[in-house]
C-alpha cells in the first residue's frame, strides 16, 4: 500500500517490531579505517604529488651523478688532454705548465667515444667537469642552507621567545641585513678576496659563509612569526595554564609546528642558492678556474666561437642548473602542499 | 605481527587504488557539471509552478554532494522543506549536519567544482503562481536573485565584510547592481544610510564612510543585516547570525531580526544549533541529522512533543534544562562518516530508544499530525493507523 | 598615518646607518698599502687623489673615527675616485644610471603587467589546464638561470639566421643620429627587446606565484562569499573585492623588487654589452676597483631602503587598517 508496510517487512506484528533492541556497540570505526600519524599523512600526500615525485627522482639521480659516478669515471676535472701530432694518441696530465713535445692540446673536441661530452677550450673532459661542478653546486647549497638555518633559528627563536627589546634589536638587524644588495656585495667581497690574495680553491668557502650570513633573515622571520602566533594560540594558552615545562613546550609544540615550514623553506632556498651560486660563478665571483662549477662552465659562452660551434660546452651545464633548481622547486612546492593541506583544493 | 603489517599494507594498496578510482570518477563528474553550466538554458527548462502558492520557497528532495578526493560526501541527502510567506523556519542540527550546505545550495554558492546539487528542485516563488527552479537557473539569472530576492546573513561578522572597502561602498553596490527602481547614486547613498538607521545604528552617516575594522562585532552584524535588507528581499537566510556574538548583543540582534521581519514582510530561514534561539524566533522547526531531516513541525510540536530520539536528546542537552542537575546530558557516540553512510537509520548506533524494526532500511517520514513529521520506526504504529 | 610614516622613516635611517656600518667594516679588510699598490700602474691617478682615498677609508685610524669620516663624506656623496675610470665614483655612477634605470623600469612594468593578470587568471581557474600552464611558466621562471637564458637568446638571435633583432649594444653603431628622432627611439627599442625579455621571463615567475597564491586565499575568504551572495557581477567580485585585498601583499613585493632589478642588470648588461651601471660595476670588479664597488653598494643599499620605505607607505595607502590606526 505504501511505505509503512515496507518498513514493517520481516516482522509478524507491529508489536514485535517495536520490541527494544540496542545497537550501541555495532560500529567499530577502527576496523575499516587506517589511522596515520601526521608525518605519515605528509608523506602520503607528498607521494601522491606527481611533480614532487619527479623532483625527488631527479635530485636522487643528480646526487648519484655528482657524487657516485666520479668514483668510477676515469677522468678528473682538472686533468688536461693532449694529442700526439703523429700518432693521434691521447696523453693525459695534471700539470698545465708542462709543455708536451710534438703534441697539441685536445681542445674543444666534439662529443665522441673517448670524451662523451667532448672537451673544453682548456682540453679538459666535459663530463668529468660536469660531475665535479655539480658537487660544488649541491655542496654550496647545503652548507649555505645549514648556516642560514642555524643563524635564523637561533636569532628568530630569541626574538620570538624574549620579545621586548631583544625582539626590536634583532628585527632591526634583520632589516639591515635584508637591505644589503647581495649581488654588488658579492662583487666587493670577491674583489677583497683577490686583494688579500685568497687562492681560487678556497674562495668558495668564503663565498658560502657570506651567503649564509646574508640569507638567514627569512628563516629568522619565519621562526619568530611561528613562535609569536603559537604564543597567541588558544591551545598554547591552555597548555600554559596547566603549567607545562618550557622544554616540553619547545619539543611538543614549537618544533612540530615550525619544522614543516622550515623544511619547506630550506628546500626552496636550496634551489635558490644553487641558482645564485651558479650566477656568481658565471661572473667569476664564486668558484674559480681550474675548478669546475656549472656556473663558470656556462661562462665559456663569452667566447663567440664556443657559443656558435660548441653548444656541448655551455648548454649541458646550463641544463643541469635548470633541472636541479626545477627539481628543488618541485620538491619544495610538493612539501608545502603536503604540510599545508588547506592550500590544496 | 608481520601478518597484520602485511595486511595493513594490502589495505593501503587497495585504498590507494580506490582513491585513484575516486579521482577519475570526480573528473568525469566535474566535466558533466561544467557542460551543464555552459549550456544555454531556455526559460521553459527552469520554469515550474509552486505546489502551494503561499510558500516562498519549496525545497524538494535536495541532494547536495561534495565530490572530494577521498570520496563523495553526501552533505545533504534528500531534504524537503517548505518556507511559507512571512514565516520563520528554523533549521536545527549539530555542525556538519548539512544545514549550512542547504542554505548555500539555495543561493548556489557551493564551492565548485566539488560541491554540486546532484538532485532535487528548489522552487522559488516569483509571483502569479509561477516559480523558477533555482537548481537549474542559469548563472546570470541567479545573480539577479542573489542579494535581491534572496539574501543571506553569515555567521562571522568579523570576516564577512571586506576589510579594504568602506561600509558605504559595500552597501551601495548591492542597490547599484540590482537597481530596479533606477536610483541615482545620490539616492542610493541616502537609501544605504536610511537602512543603517533602520538596523539601529546611531551615527549612520558617519558609519557609512568608515571601514569594518573600526566597528564592533555587534555593529558589523547590524551592517550585514542592513546589507540583507537593502533590496526588500522575499527570503532572508540567516546562517547562525548570533553564534559569534556576546550573549547580550545576541539578544539585541535577535530582537532586531524579529522586528525587521514584520516590517519588510520577508520569510526567514534561520539556521542555528541553538534551540533557545529557535524557540524565540521560529514558527516552524526542521531538525536535521547527517544530511537528512529527522523531524519537522511547528515550534509547538517540536518543543512540546519532541518525537525523534535525536530531537529528544537535543532538548535534554540544553543548558537551561539542566539547572541544578549534576551534569548536562550528552548524546553518546558520533555522527557516521558522511562518505560511508549506512543504509539503515543513521542515528541507530547512538539511539537509546532503538527497537527491532531499526534493523530495516532508513525510515521514511511518518506524519504524526497535520504539521508534525518524524523519520523514526518507533512511530510506525501511529503511522500505519493514520494510513490504515 | 603620519605617525606610522614617521616611524618607518626613523627605522629606515637606523637601517641605513646599520648597512653603511657593515659596508664600511668590509672595506677595513683592505690592506693598508692597497691604494699605493693598485694605483702604481695607473698614470691618470694623481697623488692628490690617492691621498684623498687613503683619508676616506681611514685605514690608519680607529674603526669609529674612520667610519665617522667616511660617513661624513658619504653624505656629501663623496666616495672617492674610481681606480678604473680615474673619475669620482659619484660621477661615474651618475653617468650610467639613466640607462639601467630605464631598462629596470620598463622591465618591472612588463613583469607587473603580465604577472598580475595571469596570476589572477590562474587563481580563478584553479586546477584547470589554464592554471597548469601558468604554473609551469612559474616554475620555469623561478628556476631558469638568467645568464643561461640570455646566452641562449643571444645564440638564437645572433647566429641562427634569426637576424631579426640585435643582441648587443644600445644603438646601431653604423647609423649616426641627428638629435633625438623617432628612428633613434626605434633603434633603442629593437636593442632592448631581448634584454628586457630576459628580465621579464626570469622575473615574472615570482610575481605570478605571489599573485596566484594570495588571490587564491582572497577568493576563498568569507568576504568574497558575502560579495557573491550580494549578486554583484563576478568581474566586480574578483577585481574589486578579492584583488583589492591581494594588492596589500603585492605592494610589499613592488618596493623590494626594485633593487633586485639593478642586481640583475650586472648579468644582462654585461652579456648584451649595454653601457649601464651593471656592466660598469662588472668592469670595476674585474680590476678590483674597491672604491667604485663601495660607492655602488652604498648606492644600491640606499635604493633598497628607499624601496622598502615606498612599499611601507603604499601599504598604508592600500590597507585602511594600517592607515587609520
Amino acid at each position: 500500500m505504501n511505505d509503512n508496510n515496507d518498513m514493517l517487512a520481516g516482522f509478524a506484528s507491529v508489536e514485535e517490531a517495536l520490541e527494544p533492541e540496542s545497537f550501541y556497540e555495532e560500529e567499530d570505526v577502527a576496523e575499516h579505517q587506517l589511522f596515520l600519524t601526521p608525518a605519515q599523512m605528509i608523506i602520503r600526500r607528498f607521494v601522491r604529488n606527481k611533480l614532487a615525485v619527479v623532483g625527488t627522482t631527479i635530485l636522487v639521480l643528480m646526487a648519484l651523478f655528482c657524487f657516485g659516478v666520479p668514483l668510477f669515471y676515469e677522468y678528473n676535472q682538472t686533468e688536461i688532454f693532449y694529442l700526439d701530432k703523429d700518432t693521434g694518441e691521447e696523453i693525459r696530465t695534471f700539470d698545465s705548465e708542462e709543455r708536451m713535445l710534438n703534441s697539441i692540446l685536445a681542445v674543444m673536441q666534439p662529443p665522441g667515444k673517448q670524451h662523451i661530452l667532448g672537451t673544453n677550450k682548456m682540453g679538459q673532459d666535459m663530463l668529468a667537469r660536469l660531475m665535479y661542478g655539480g658537487r660544488i653546486s649541491l655542496m654550496v647549497g647545503f652548507i649555505v642552507v645549514i648556516i642560514e638555518l642555524v643563524i635564523g633559528v637561533i636569532l628568530g627563536g630569541l626574538a620570538g621567545y624574549y620579545r621586548g627589546w631583544v625582539d626590536i634589536v634583532l628585527m632591526r638587524l634583520v632589516e639591515i641585513v635584508s637591505a644589503i644588495p647581495f649581488m654588488p656585495l658579492m662583487l666587493i667581497v670577491s674583489s677583497l678576496l683577490i686583494v688579500v690574495k685568497i687562492s681560487p680553491a678556497n674562495k668558495i668557502y668564503y663565498v658560502m659563509i657570506v651567503l649564509g650570513l646574508l640569507f638567514w633573515t627569512s628563516v629568522a622571520r619565519l621562526v619568530r612569526g611561528n613562535i609569536l602566533s603559537l604564543r597567541e594560540s588558544e591551545y598554547m594558552q591552555a597548555a600554559d595554564a596547566t603549567g607545562i615545562r618550557p622544554w616540553h613546550k619547545i619539543t611538543r609544540h614549537l618544533i612540530p609546528n615550525t619544522l614543516p615550514n622550515l623544511i619547506v623553506t630550506a628546500t626552496l632556498d636550496l634551489g635558490y642558492i644553487i641558482l645564485i651560486e651558479s650566477t656568481l660563478s658565471f661572473l667569476g665571483v664564486g668558484v674559480g678556474v681550474p675548478y669546475a662549477s656549472w656556473g663558470n662552465m656556462v661562462s665559456e659562452v663569452a667566447d663567440s666561437i664556443i657559443m656558435r660551434q660548441h653548444p656541448n660546452i655551455w648548454i649541458s651545464p646550463g641544463l643541469c642548473i635548470l633541472i636541479t633548481v626545477l627539481a628543488f622547486n618541485f620538491v619544495g612546492d610538493g612539501l608545502r602542499d603536503a604540510t599545508d593541506p588547506k592550500m590544496k583544493r | 605481527m608481520g601478518d597484520t603489517k602485511r595486511e595493513l599494507k594490502e589495505k593501503d594498496k587497495q585504498r590507494n587504488k580506490d582513491l585513484k578510482k575516486v579521482k577519475r570518477f570526480n573528473a568525469k563528474v566535474y566535466r558533466r557539471f561544467a557542460r551543464k553550466q555552459h549550456r544555454r538554458v531556455p526559460e521553459s527548462r527552469y520554469k515550474t509552478t509552486m505546489k502551494n502558492p503561499e510558500n516562498v520557497l519549496e525545497i524538494d528532495g535536495l541532494h547536495t554532494y561534495f565530490y572530494t578526493d577521498i570520496g563523495t560526501v553526501r552533505a545533504v541527502d534528500g531534504v524537503t522543506i517548505q518556507i511559507p510567506r512571512g514565516k520563520t523556519v528554523g533549521v536545527v542540527g549539530e555542525s556538519g549536519c548539512g544545514k549550512s550546505v542547504t542554505s548555500l545550495s539555495i543561493l548556489r554558492l557551493l564551492q565548485e567544482p566539488q560541491g554540486q546539487i546532484a538532485e532535487g528542485e528548489l522552487r522559488f516563488n516569483i509571483g502569479d503562481g509561477e516559480a523558477i527552479d533555482l537548481a537549474k537557473v542559469p548563472p546570470k539569472r541567479m545573480n539577479s536573485i542573489r542579494g535581491n530576492d534572496i539574501t543571506m546573513i553569515f555567521q562571522e561578522p568579523m570576516t564577512t565584510l571586506n576589510p579594504v572597502l568602506t561600509i558605504g561602498k559595500q552597501l551601495d553596490e548591492v542597490v547599484r547592481y540590482h537597481n530596479v527602481d533606477k536610483l541615482t547614486s545620490r539616492m542610493i547613498k541616502d537609501r544605504s544610510i536610511e537602512m543603517l538607521e533602520t538596523v539601529g545604528i546611531a551615527n549612520a552617516s558617519g558609519i557609512y564612510s568608515m571601514y569594518p575594522h573600526e566597528l564592533s562585532g555587534g555593529m558589523r552584524q547590524r551592517v550585514v543585516i542592513a546589507l540583507a535588507l537593502l533590496c526588500n528581499p522575499k527570503l532572508i537566510i540567516a546562517d547562525e547570525p548570533t553564534t559569534a556574538l556576546d550573549v547580550t548583543i545576541q539578544a539585541q540582534i535577535l530582537e532586531l531580526l524579529k522586528a525587521l521581519k514584520d516590517k519588510v514582510s520577508a520569510s526567514i530561514m534561520f539556521i542555528t544549533h541553538d534551540l533557545g534561539v529557535v524557540a524565540e524566533t521560529a514558527d516552524f522547526v526542521v531538525v536535521m541529522y547527517a544530511g537528512r531531516i529527522v523531524e519537522q513541525g511547528t515550534v509547538y510540536d517540536i518543543f512540546h512533543a519532541p518525537s525523534h530520539p535525536y530531537t529528544i536528546g537535543l532538548m535534554k542537552s540544553r543548558p537551561s534544562d539542566a539547572i541544578g542537575e549534576e551534569s548536562l546530558y550528552s548524546i553518546p557516540g558520533n555522527v557516521p562518516s558522511p562518505i560511508e553512510l549506512p543504509d539503515y537509520c543513521y542515528f541507530r548506533n547512538r539511539c537509546d530508544m532503538s527497537v527491532k524494526a531499526c534493523r530495516g532500511k532508513y525510515p521514511s517520514m511518518l506524519p504524526l499530525s497535520d504539521t508534525h513529521e518524524v523519520a523514526c520506526y518507533r512511530y510506525i504504529k501511529i503511522g500505519s493507523e493514520a494510513n490504515g | 598615518m603620519r605617525q606610522y610614516i614617521t616611524r618607518r622613516l626613523l627605522i629606515s635611517i637606523i637601517v641605513l646607518i646599520g648597512v653603511s656600518m657593515m659596508l664600511y667594516a668590509l672595506s677595513r679588510l683592505i690592506p693598508a698599502d692597497y691604494v699605493t699598490l693598485t694605483t702604481s700602474t695607473q698614470a691618470k691617478i694623481t697623488e692628490e687623489m690617492k691621498d684623498h682615498l687613503r683619508d676616506l677609508y681611514g685605514l690608519n685610524t680607529s674603526f669609529l673615527t674612520g667610519y665617522w669620516n667616511w660617513f661624513k663624506s658619504a653624505i656629501r656623496l663623496d666616495f672617492g675616485v674610481s681606480l678604473t675610470y680615474a673619475r669620482p665614483v659619484t660621477e661615474v655612477i651618475g653617468s650610467c644610471m639613466a640607462v639601467t634605470f630605464s631598462i629596470a623600469f620598463i622591465a618591472l612594468l612588463f613583469e607587473v603587467a603580465i604577472g598580475l593578470p595571469l596570476g589572477i587568471l590562474a587563481a580563478r581557474k584553479r586546477n584547470t589546464k589554464t592554471d597548469y600552464i601558468i604554473t609551469a611558466f612559474i616554475f620555469i621562471g623561478i628556476s631558469l638561470p638568467s645568464f643561461f637564458f640570455a646566452a641562449m637568446l643571444k645564440r638564437l638571435f645572433g647566429f641562427y639566421g634569426l637576424n631579426l633583432l640585435p643582441t648587443s649594444g644600445l644603438l646601431n653603431p653604423r647609423i649616426l643620429y641627428d638629435g633625438f628622432t623617432l628612428e633613434k627611439l626605434k633603434d633603442y627599442a629593437q636593442h632592448l627587446i631581448i634584454p628586457i625579455l630576459v628580465f621579464v621571463l626570469t622575473g615574472c615567475g615570482s610575481w605570478l606565484r605571489f599573485t596566484r597564491a594570495n588571490m587564491i586565499e582572497s577568493l576563498e575568504s568569507d568576504y568574497v562569499r558575502t560579495a557573491r551572495a550580494k549578486g554583484i557581477p563576478e568581474r566586480r567580485v574578483v577585481y574589486t573585492h578579492a584583488f583589492r585585498n591581494t594588492l596589500i601583499p603585492i605592494v610589499t613585493l613592488l618596493g623590494a623588487s626594485l633593487p633586485s632589478l639593478f642586481s640583475g642588470a650586472i648579468i644582462t648588461e654585461q652579456l648584451f654589452g649595454i653601457p649601464g651601471i651593471g656592466s660598469t660595476a662588472f668592469k670595476a670588479y674585474e680590476l678590483s676597483d674597491v672604491p667604485f664597488l663601495m660607492g655602488f653598494n652604498v648606492f644600491l643599499a640606499f635604493l633598497t631602503i628607499v624601496g622598502f620605505l615606498i612599499s611601507d607607505i603604499l601599504y598604508a595607502v592600500v590597507d585602511p587598517r594600517v592607515r587609520l590606526s
